[in-house]
């Protein structure tokens, strides 16, 4: 098996300038970003010609916010690597960028983001990349900070590459006692290299469906 | 960074609970950028404004007094009120400069369009 990246190094010295403009010229990468991106939108199921206002959980260079942008969603990106937020700016991303270690907690006002989306970001967090990182502590810091700023009944799709069923476990458990309610979704199970996970979460009740029954 | 975002985003050191918000815009670099003007989707953003913080914010920065204080229905239907609303929160780019926070004093700053939001070991 390749050596997975979080292994190697922390995401801001892994993705640094060339990393970034190396993953953000690959016709391959920007395929499968983009595919990933749909999907999380499509998860999402937001209504018909909503215009929302997402969080990007690192969005890295703008591939998954270019898609949001698509959709005519507002979006704020944030992500660790300065580097790949530099080559966000020079894209001419259309959204908001944040320079933000997740494992910090962000504090955005209470409620102010209708969804969430993250592409292949949230694994970082299971390593102790630093000395002073404990995976566990820092998962409950981003799921505490992500509750307070999605809506009641917002959304969050998250699609990671957990390292094994501990790792998945260990992210679903954090969320959960986080408030969120949801699931894993797994496409192509039987798929080595096609199987993709989204963690697909709820803070609180979806006040929307209730107002439809 | 926008406007738009920045009227979401509170100091994030421990334990600063109160005067968090607005935080400050030090500027020494921004931009216009242009972009479509669409009403519906800046009236559905209202919602999520802190009106009062967009003042103060639209006051400190512009020194525009006549933005107003208080949000007012009537507004929506000021065509030119709206345009210049969409270039406050849609155009108006912060490229260099920083964000500072009166409850804390914690500088964060902007480069390249991009506030720096890491915190110190300590401030997590
Ligand atoms: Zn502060």
């Amino acid at each position: 098996m390749a050596t997975r990246p979080e292994n190697i190094c922390p995401p801001e010295i892994y993705y640094n300038q060339d990393e970034a403009v190396k993953y953000t010229n690959s016709t391959r990468i920007i395929e499968i970003q983009e595919q990933l991106t749909e999907r999380c939108i499509e998860l999402l199921n937001i209504p018909e010609g909503e215009d929302q206002l997402i969080l990007d959980i690192g969005c890295g260079s703008g591939l998954s916010g270019a898609q949001l942008s698509e959709h005519n969603h507002h979006w704020v990106g944030i992500d660790i690597s300065r580097d790949m937020l530099n080559v966000a700016v020079e894209r001419e991303s259309e959204g908001d960028l944040y320079e933000i270690d997740m494992g910090q907690g962000f504090n955005f006002r209470h409620g102010v983001f209708d969804s969430a989306i993250s592409v292949s970001a949230l694994q970082w967090l299971c390593v102790a990349s630093k000395k002073s990182y404990n995976p566990v502590a820092r998962l409950k810091k981003f799921f505490q900070s992500l509750y307070n700023s999605l809506r009641a009944g917002g959304k969050a799709v998250l699609q990671f590459y957990p390292d094994g069923a501990q790792q998945l476990e260990m992210i679903t458990t954090a969320a959960m006692k986080c408030g969120f309610g949801g699931g894993v979704v797994v496409d192509y199970p039987n798929s080595a290299k096609a199987k993709k996970l989204y963690l697909v979460i709820q803070a609180g009740g979806d006040t929307r469906e209730q107002n439809i029954v | 960074m926008r406007l738009l975002s920045h009227n979401l985003l509170q100091c994030n050191v421990k334990n600063c609970k109160s005067n968090n918000f607005p935080l400050k815009i030090q500027v020494d670099k921004s931009n216009i950028i242009n972009c479509e003007f669409r009403k519906e989707p800046l009236v559905k953003l209202i919602p999520k404004l802190d009106w009062n913080a967009l003042a103060i914010t639209v006051h400190n920065l512009a020194k525009n007094k006549e933005f107003p204080e208080k949000f007012s229905p009537a507004l929506l239907d000021d065509q030119k009120f709206m345009q210049e609303l969409h270039r406050i929160l849609m155009e108006t780019h912060i490229i260099e400069g920083a964000l500072i926070c009166e409850g804390c004093n914690k500088r964060y700053p902007i480069k390249n369009g991009i506030p720096n939001m890491i915190l110190n070991d300590e401030e997590v």
